[in-house]
């Protein structure tokens, strides 16, 4: 099955179907990322309505099917760095330095390193409060 | 030529985006595995920490959950 005739932006960003798959599976992370969200927002309303009702969500959070379910938001997430960094190099205007073109791998590996810097970050800054 | 104002809201799209790509694995890790886990100090997301971090801590006060993927900023 040929795709070229759905795909309107062929010629722009989107140069082969394979191209098109990974971009549009990039975009779906968006939608782990807005469930994560509820997830979230969920939990704030819950700490709105006191005490009762935030333990009942934290005891959600424990149950086998939220676990797995957050496994597989993990996983997205992962995913969603990973392609966004690989991204950013065509999303991104040229930078220059010293008037050379900045290479694409370096855009996307300097990025990544900042990820997993600000993960770990993220992760003892957390931990370091409530050790 | 008119300057068009809809870079400024797509910037917040991106950065809503690029916020998630640094520290969103991280914190669907703290939130949805480590912690039901007790893998981390299960106290990290009780009440009382919680009610505090939210009313005085930085979620409060940051300009972050305006963008775009709001909520999952303020945590």
């Amino acid at each position: 099955m040929h795709s070229a005739p759905l795909c309107p932006v062929h010629g722009w960003l989107v140069e082969t179907d394979a191209y098109y798959r990974r971009y549009m599976t990039r975009e779906v992370t968006a939608v782990f990322i807005a469930a994560y969200a509820v997830v979230l927002l969920v939990g704030l309303v819950r700490l709105g309505q006191g005490e009762a009702a935030f333990n009942g969500w934290l005891q959600a959070l424990k149950s086998p099917l939220s676990l797995v379910f957050h496994l597989v938001l993990f996983a997205a997430f992962v995913y969603h760095t990973w392609s966004w960094f690989n991204f950013m190099p065509i999303t991104m205007p040229n930078m220059f330095v010293g008037g050379r073109r900045v290479q694409p791998w370096t855009i996307t590996g300097t990025g990544l390193a900042a990820a997993v810097i600000a993960c770990v970050a993220v992760f003892f800054i957390v931990q370091g409060i409530h050790p | 030529m008119k300057r068009s104002n809809e870079p400024i809201f797509w910037s917040l799209f991106g950065a809503g985006g690029l916020l998630a790509a640094l520290i969103g694995p991280a914190l669907v890790f703290i939130t949805g595995i480590a912690v039901p886990l007790v893998l981390m100090n299960p106290d990290t997301m009780s009440y009382a920490h919680m009610l505090a971090f939210y009313s005085t801590g930085p979620a409060n006060s940051s300009p972050l959950p305006v963008t775009s993927e709001l909520p999952a900023m303020m945590m």
